[in-house]
């Protein structure tokens, strides 16, 4: 599958670079330190929900559109535009990697937190479940919303206006659902929106994306 | 002249309508007087969304037929509708206090409204950020469809946070008698003429600013 | 014809680039694009590899339409820009062969290593390269997949006396094989290469062999 080679081109530059993973982390970190350290438990435990999704959010905004601005300043994108590839399979080799990315971070930001944070979870798996397709929400946008950001001027500074707004539905059910993990609630409702969120967005950028990198 | 006559109707249409709605009309059974902001927070609320299905149409023919009047058309449909969709959340507020004793009670509705304000505006946003005029058309469209497609899923997620947190307003509960039905009414055509008119106007000064024959051009 | 193209203009918003151009280009020549900068050479080049497409009018690739049949033309065509292309965090066989997946070629990438003279500089960091041997790399990452036309946009930009004679040997080699060239310079040294010329300044001025549009020995 060809998508799958762009995204292991990708994760074959990031480890050799590792320019990108390296600033999330340290941003996560700085983030989670600063909270647990100017806000008591208590409040702590009824906004971590929130809290997490946050620094998550803005690591991802920050380090996702980087998978496509790189490719713009390297110059590469049109290397990937002139083969003979689906435009979809460059956008679904992003997603991929970018999951990667967000994922790499959450397992060893999300630890961190329960113990800084300290916060009880009631049922991991479940919480771990409501991260994997609340990434998946996260980075499809993200990606997508890429593409627009690399024509932009300003790039950096229209990332979280173009995805912020967007982003909300699925940012509001994410931290509920998260929030119901701890507690060990029932989160079906939550996972039913979500995925359907997913399902729309994901259509509407397989959909879109061949218009967006033609010129 | 076309253009005239759509003025003139919306004027009339809105003037009697507000006459209506603010003279004539006695004071509802539970609300008073305060009703009365309804008879333009409604209008403005349905006649917005109106507006952003319109784009969504307009954005899917421009991304095909690459016509760029599509766009003018797309762009000014969006900036009528979240000014319709700011005035509608302004007076939802307004009513929100008068009727319930609070501005904002997050509930669903309003709650939508604003975030639909806060989406269409991104929309803006990125316009202006894109100075090549075929690139900004083709990836404004792109965005307004996605945009389109967040507004019920706003709605939706809004509503489970609702659902999961209630405040203390109870459901709108206002009964419309048939004369405030017709007030109703009557404002609802004012507006979508509004709409139909201010959209052609902006539209076409787009086509001409395209074309270059205004005094300044933006881009 | 290899490649046919018909009144073709291409406008970014109210800038016109190329106005009606036609122009035909054989079967295994070299074919040069001559023109100042900002001519529309590199717009046309562009539009031949199918990064743009045109406002108006025709090309043809092989009787292939340049916009509807996109993917298949797409398979046929290698291009050398002055940019790379080329990912310089990655080596020189690792560059080749993440092209090779994407063009879906079973052949080895020694092969095309070694056709451009960079066998043994295989594991080494593009980033580490000379501009000469990066642009060497680039030929073989557009030959990969054996195309049947390769576009050349001013690919020897910065490169020294020695590599340029170099490259203009391997685009002889091509020529040779087979393969349909054209070719975007405004180097005259490069104009003498092609079997053919066309002289565009946004519409083609002058179209003949090298010496008629030149007009010198």
């Amino acid at each position: 599958m060809k998508c799958l080679a762009i995204a292991k081109k990708d994760l074959l530059l990031e480890l050799r670079s590792k320019n990108m993973i390296n600033f999330m982390i340290l941003f996560s970190l700085v983030t989670l330190v600063l909270f647990s350290y100017t806000m008591s438990f208590a409040d702590l435990q009824s906004i971590a929900p929130s809290l997490l999704w946050f620094i998550f959010i803005f690591v991802g905004m920050l380090g996702l559109s980087r998978a496509f601005i790189r490719e713009k300043e390297l110059g590469t994108l049109d290397g990937l535009k002139i083969a003979p590839i689906q435009a979809n399979s460059i956008l679904i080799g992003k997603i991929i990697f970018n999951l990667i990315l967000i994922y790499a971070i959450q397992i060893i930001i999300f630890p961190l937190s329960i113990i800084f944070f300290d916060i009880s979870v009631k049922n991991p798996f479940i919480a771990f479940l409501v991260l994997t397709l609340g990434n998946f929400g996260f980075v499809v946008i993200g990606s997508m919303f890429s593409i627009f950001i690399i024509n932009a001027k300003v790039k950096e500074l229209l990332i979280p206006v173009l995805f912020l707004p967007i982003a909300t539905p699925l940012l509001i059910v994410s931290t509920i659902a998260l929030k119901k993990s701890f507690e060990g609630l029932v989160i079906s409702n939550e996972i039913i929106l979500i995925a359907t969120y997913i399902i729309i967005m994901s259509t509407i950028a397989m959909l879109t994306f061949d218009y967006a990198l033609e010129e | 002249m076309r253009n005239r006559i759509i003025y003139a109707l919306s004027y009339i249409f809105l003037l009697t309508g507000s006459y209506l709605s603010l003279l004539v009309l006695k004071p509802e059974k539970t609300l008073g007087e305060v009703y009365r902001i309804f008879f333009f927070h409604f209008p403005l609320a349905i006649v917005s969304y109106l507006a952003f299905a319109v784009s969504l149409v307009l954005s899917i023919a421009y991304l095909r037929s690459k016509k760029m009047r599509f766009d003018d058309l797309a762009s000014s449909s969006i900036e009528i509708g979240l000014l319709f969709c700011v005035l509608a959340t302004i007076t939802g507020a307004i009513f929100s206090k008068q009727a319930w004793g609070a501005y904002w009670s997050w509930d669903p509705r309003q709650t939508t409204t604003l975030i639909v304000c806060f989406i269409y505006a991104s929309y803006l946003a990125l316009r202006s950020a894109i100075e090549d005029r075929e690139t900004k058309a083709r990836l404004s469209a792109i965005f307004g469809i996605f945009a389109f497609f967040s507004v019920p899923l706003s709605y939706l997620s809004t509503r489970l946070w609702f659902s999961l947190h209630p405040t203390m307003i109870t459901s709108k509960g206002m009964k419309l008698e048939k004369d405030m039905q017709i007030a109703l009414l009557v404002m609802v055509i004012g507006m979508l003429f509004l709409y139909v008119g201010l959209l052609s106007l902006s539209s076409r000064i787009k086509k001409l600013e395209r074309e270059g024959k205004t005094f300044y051009t933006k881009s | 014809m290899k490649i046919l193209v018909e009144n073709l203009t291409k406008k970014f918003s109210s800038v016109i680039a190329l106005e009606n151009i036609s122009l035909s280009i054989k079967e295994g020549e070299i074919f040069g694009l001559l023109g100042p900068n900002g001519a529309g050479k590199t717009t046309l080049i562009k539009i031949l590899a199918t990064l743009i497409k045109p406002t108006s009018g025709r090309v043809t690739i092989d009787g292939l339409d340049i916009v509807k049949d996109k993917h298949k033309i797409r398979e046929k065509i290698g291009l050398v820009s002055h940019e790379t292309y080329l990912y310089e965090e990655l080596t020189a066989r690792e560059n080749l062969e993440f092209y090779a997946k994407l063009y879906g070629t079973e052949k080895s990438v020694n092969t095309f290593l070694k056709k451009v003279g960079l066998e043994d500089k295989a594991n080494v960091l593009v980033k580490n390269f000379s501009r000469g041997m990066k642009q060497r790399l680039a030929i073989a990452r557009a030959i990969l997949h054996e195309p049947e036309i390769v576009l050349f946009d001013e690919a020897t930009t910065g490169l020294d006396i020695k590599s340029r004679e170099r490259f203009y040997s391997m685009i002889k080699e091509l020529r040779d094989s087979g393969v349909t060239i054209v070719l975007s310079t405004h180097h005259k040294s490069e104009a003498k290469l092609c079997d053919r010329v066309a002289y565009i300044e946004k519409r083609v001025l002058k179209i003949g062999e090298v010496h008629e549009v030149l007009g010198d020995s």
